[in-house]
């Protein structure tokens, strides 16, 4: 029960963080499935992805949340960084434009969720050790 | 046990948040797609409607070498299923359009006025036409009166960049090429999948002196078969899977026709599977696939004894130097085959039905021909067609150019050489007057088409022509592999483009441009 003790605050914004991210995803996902599969599909995992993360941590969450949380974020941020820099048309687009400021606003979130995830692993690191000393 | 309730809360909210939030929004889209894809025409007994012929458009005036004609681009009723109006988007409000029978050396001035709600481009379909003239896809006429925005949300976010004449503007034929069958249809950018399927094509023939002289059939024996295919809603509206139906903001189609619009009612000038009365004599066919996306393998039910029904005289470009028999034709969108069917092979009484092998149920017939009487025969095919047709000589070429057609997945976009249309961008600067050689590329399955110039398709996947790449072609079918054709680019100085004849793959930007310098 040690996470729960002192980590409620962090985790609740992780949360909070990661509903945001859904919500993004699941707004724009009607259109971009409706339009274009591959980057529909992706949305539609990402806001599953983000749902199960948030729900989680809303409930204090475990080391293993925390580090799915990370390895998550930062693969969907890849991916949105990814398909900037390299155009694959025929996979990729349309992408509607309202999306553009969306998915810019998605990945900002997710860049703070990774961050806010990484801070409570380094204070349990930091409390195992005082307890230990 | 209050660990358990609350192991029991969060599985609980993992499982509403996690699963059934994106669940239920997933199942907007997938319910839109779906129901989309499950549309069905109204049923039509096949073989009960005579198959029209479009009217053939009269000058409003002629003079000084011109004949000048007024075509007026508006919404109409017709009634094309039988006992239902369809709405259609037609020149003069008529689908097909009115036929224009234009002379070689006559040049063919028409002015298109636009009364639709929307922005139009007219391009003539195997014309060598002048740039200004050849309805460049943001070379627009923008409608009268407000709502004339020329393309809301442009894909891949790039300007239209072009002029917009408002109402009406004139395009200019000039008609210097050898006789052929051509045709005119929309060409607006993102959005020429729509305003086709909605009607906006005519045929376009091109007669001259050579073609007068020969003894095929002619007057009513020489028909126009404008072979497309819709999806009609119950009401009898067309049903074309637009992301944006009022054609205004977003261009683009639900992904599942992403890959080409096909329709399950076959129309043949626009009747669905009609039927045509002949007597047992030749007849020549002016078959055009004016499809959006299908492509037809054509046979004739029950096939004439001995074989081969089909004797190709002419191909996009005009006759050839000899006539080809065919056992059946394999037409691409935008294609053209000009053929003569000798119904004297048949008995009198006997019902021929045009088939199309590469079709489903509905879909695999086209029309029906009934040997009516008989009648002396007037016409024949003869051994030499059209004088030589001078085509390009590879010692001549200067340059050899490489495209590849890519489709998109799912929704994606389709590409040449991986980039997608942009109007401010040119792929290929041929000097006028020079000989090129393209190698085209396709995967999976492309109709390339080459504004201005006719070309001779010089090799297929390293080896000879296919039986349907005789004679000079604008539009040649690709199903996978490649062809090397040659070009001469003739005419005039300017931006043209040469892009997929499947109308959505065009729409999803698989276009480019080439600027003859
Ligand atoms: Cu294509």
């Amino acid at each position: 029960m040690g996470t729960e003790v002192y980590d409620r605050n962090p985790r609740r914004l992780a949360a909070v963080l990661a509903f945001v991210s859904q919500g993004i995803h699941l707004w724009v996902l009607p259109g971009q499935l409706a339009a274009a599969m591959v980057p529909g599909i992706f949305f539609f995992l990402v806001a599953v992805g983000q749902g199960l993360l948030g729900a989680s941590l809303l409930f204090g969450g475990g080391r293993w949340t925390a580090r799915f949380g990370v390895l998550f974020n930062v693969f969907v941020v890849l991916v949105w960084l990814f398909t900037r820099a390299v155009s694959i048309p025929q996979l990729f687009e349309p992408i509607k434009l309202p999306v553009e400021g969306l998915g810019a606003a998605a990945t900002f979130v997710e860049v703070a969720l990774v961050v806010s995830l990484m801070r409570p692993g380094r204070s349990l690191r930091r409390k195992k050790r005082l307890d230990r000393a | 046990m209050n660990i358990t309730r609350r192991h029991l809360l969060k599985m609980g909210a993992m499982a509403g948040v996690g699963l059934a939030l994106p669940l239920g929004t997933l199942s907007v889209p997938v319910g839109r797609l779906g129901a989309s894809a499950l549309v069905r025409s109204p049923r039509v007994e096949p073989f009960t409607v005579p198959l029209p012929i479009p009217p053939v458009a009269r000058p409003v005036h002629s003079h000084g070498g011109a004949d000048h004609y007024e075509i007026t681009q508006r919404v109409a009723r017709q009634e094309i299923l039988p006992g239902l109006k369809t709405e259609v988007w037609g020149y003069d409000g008529i689908f097909p359009g009115p036929t224009i029978e234009a002379r070689r050396g006559r040049q063919a001035v028409i002015r298109q006025t636009n009364e639709l709600p929307v922005p139009v481009s007219v391009h003539l379909h195997g014309g060598k036409t002048p740039p200004g003239s050849d309805g460049y896809p943001t070379d627009l006429i923008l409608p009268n009166g407000p709502g004339g925005s020329q393309t809301a949300h442009p894909h891949g976010g790039h300007a239209p960049g072009g002029a917009g004449h408002r109402g009406h503007r004139e395009y200019r034929y000039p008609n210097e090429h050898r006789a052929a069958a051509l045709w005119y249809h929309d060409h607006r950018m993102d959005f020429t999948g729509p305003q086709v399927y909605r009607g906006l094509a005519g045929m376009y023939v091109l007669g001259d002196e050579v073609e007068d002289g020969l003894p095929l059939p002619k007057g009513g024996k020489d028909v126009p078969l404008m072979i497309c295919d819709r999806t009609f809603g119950e009401d009898g509206s067309f049903y074309y899977p637009s992301l944006d139906p009022t054609l205004q903001e977003e261009p683009g189609v639900l992904a599942h026709a992403a890959n080409g619009m096909l329709g399950d009612t076959i129309l043949v000038n626009g009747a669905p599977w009609p039927q045509l009365e002949v007597s047992n004599t030749m007849h020549r066919f002016r078959i055009l696939n004016a499809s959006n996306a299908r492509s037809y393998d054509l046979v004739l039910d029950p096939p004439p004894p001995g074989g081969r029904p089909f004797v190709q005289v002419g191909s996009d470009g005009g006759l050839l130097e000899a006539p080809i028999p065919h056992t059946s034709i394999v037409a691409a969108p935008a294609e053209r085959f000009d053929v003569v069917v000798d119904f004297s092979r048949y008995p009198v009484g006997t019902k021929v039905t045009l088939r199309n092998l590469r079709g489903e149920g509905r879909t695999s017939d086209v029309m029906r021909f009934v040997v009516a009487r008989g009648k002396k025969e007037e016409a024949s095919v003869p051994e030499r067609l059209a004088p030589d047709l001078d085509f390009p000589d590879p010692d001549d070429v200067e340059v050899t150019r490489r495209f590849r057609f890519i489709a998109g997945v799912g929704g994606g976009m389709s590409a040449i050489n991986g980039e997608v249309f942009d109007p401010g961008r040119i792929d290929a600067r041929p000097r006028l007057g020079s000989t090129e050689i393209w190698e085209i590329s396709a995967d999976p399955s492309h109709p390339f088409h080459m504004h201005l110039v006719h070309f001779k398709v010089l090799s297929r996947d390293d080896g000879p022509p296919g039986p349907y790449d005789a004679g000079w072609k604008d539009t040649v079918s690709l199903e996978g592999g490649s062809v090397r054709v040659a070009a001469r680019f003739e005419g005039w100085r300017g931006k043209y483009v040469f892009h997929c004849h499947n109308l959505e793959h065009e729409d999803m930007m698989m276009m480019a441009n080439f600027e003859v310098i």
